[in-house]
């Protein structure tokens, strides 16, 4: 007699109770089947145990639902143009080209962030933070158009016309330091003529 | 016999990691009828459970060279059947309701397929089917999805777990309480008689 049952005792071991049931259900593994079968060929409630259960189950199989092969068929034609899975690509598996181009990108990005950080530095310290003095553009004077000298072309133009109309144009410069040369340029043209 | 079976699903699965399409088909062919069970002991929507078993197959395509082979094809079927019956359900805004339990032609042939000679007999037969059923559908719902589980679609602990995920101990324990509620539901006995078939294995 088993250790485990108790002399007199018609209930089952209480350890034996789940292996009695997987094994009922065809759940063990041949080993367990095996030491539970020991155990059942000398132990009356176990034994009788198992023979209700095993009864259970061949009841509740046999209630199985019907599955129409025509719809497990069904279920098979979405795998007839079934589109090829996606490789996994592993580093390894890139073209060397690819890669180069990968590692230049990550290159890229780490100066630039690199430098960006670099730049952002002296915003730590208030103190040493650079003040940038903007200028603002000045406009050159512009010349009186008065004060322009007459053109050399207008010059022999008034001369070629009158003495009249030279000396009006000249008048109109009444600078003398602006009349002086002028005047010098009058007697050159004067003796050219 | 099992070993042998192991051994060619294992040549399948090399073929389909080589990219064979056709060896793909070959061995989702031999498990689609258990999707679908347990798709339909999931969700109890027999259109739903079409959905999510090929849903199942196909996303296990996509995915093929994920799978390692630390576990069977089976468990990583399952395991994938459960991602997308919880996507479905939460996407889903019909409600998956219980199926008429009165329809006799979708359950097993062994009920309904024997000659009928004896109309009485045949009804016999239909009533106990009928108590049977109600039996297991009135089990707590952890339990009847292991019973159903393991005796409707055939699934193995490991595969019962991997689809409710659930340790292995768990599916154990449930699977023997539900055998042992159905037991104090008086379904001990011997039923469909007139089947013919021994329904004790002798131990």
């Amino acid at each position: 007699m088993n250790e485990r049952q108790k002399p007199g005792e018609m209930q089952p071991c209480e350890s034996w109770l789940e292996a009695i049931s997987l094994l009922a259900a065809e759940c063990l593994t041949v080993l367990e089947e095996a030491e539970l079968r020991e155990h059942l060929a000398v132990c009356h409630a176990c034994r009788q145990r198992y023979v209700e259960i095993a009864k259970v189950c061949f009841n509740v199989r046999i209630v199985k639902p019907i599955v129409d092969q025509e719809r497990v068929l069904a279920m098979g034609q979405c795998l007839q143009h079934l589109p090829l899975p996606a490789k996994k690509v592993t580093w390894r598996n890139r073209s060397v080209p690819m890669r180069v181009a990968m590692l230049a990108t990550a290159a890229l990005v780490l100066v630039s962030l690199l430098s960006h950080l670099a730049s952002r530095r002296p915003e730590d310290n208030p103190d040493q933070r650079t003040t940038i003095v903007q200028v603002t553009p000045q406009l050159a004077p512009v010349e009186s158009a008065d004060l322009q000298l007459p053109t050399m072309f207008a010059l022999r133009r008034a001369a070629a016309e009158s003495d009249d109309t030279f000396d009006r144009l000249l008048a109109r410069y009444s600078e003398p330091s602006l009349l002086e040369p002028l005047n010098r340029h009058r007697f050159s043209l004067e003796s050219l003529q | 016999m099992t070993e042998r079976k192991t051994t060619f699903e294992g040549e399948l699965i090399r073929r389909v990691l080589a990219g064979e399409q056709q060896a793909f088909q070959q061995i989702a062919g031999q498990h689609a009828e258990q999707l679908f069970r347990c798709a339909l002991t999931l969700c109890r929507d027999r259109q739903l459970a079409e959905d999510i078993s090929q849903e199942t197959l196909l996303e296990a395509w996509r995915s093929i060279g994920r799978f390692d082979g630390r576990c069977r094809f089976s468990t990583w079927l399952y395991g994938i059947l459960r991602h997308r019956f919880l996507k479905a359900r939460k996407r889903s805004t019909r409600r998956i309701v219980a199926e008429s339990p009165s329809d006799d032609t979708r359950y097993s042939s062994h009920t309904n397929s024997q000659p009928a000679a004896d109309p009485s007999r045949d009804s016999e037969r239909a009533e106990d089917a009928e108590r049977v059923r109600n039996a297991v559908a009135a089990l707590p719902e952890e339990h009847r999805q292991v019973i159903e589980l393991r005796f409707f679609a055939d699934a193995k602990l490991d595969d019962i777990a991997a689809v409710m995920d659930i340790p292995l101990g768990t599916v154990k324990s449930r699977l023997h309480n539900g055998l042992e509620k159905l037991r104090q539901l008086n379904l001990a006995v011997n039923l469909f008689s007139a089947t013919g078939e021994s329904s004790v294995r002798q131990p």
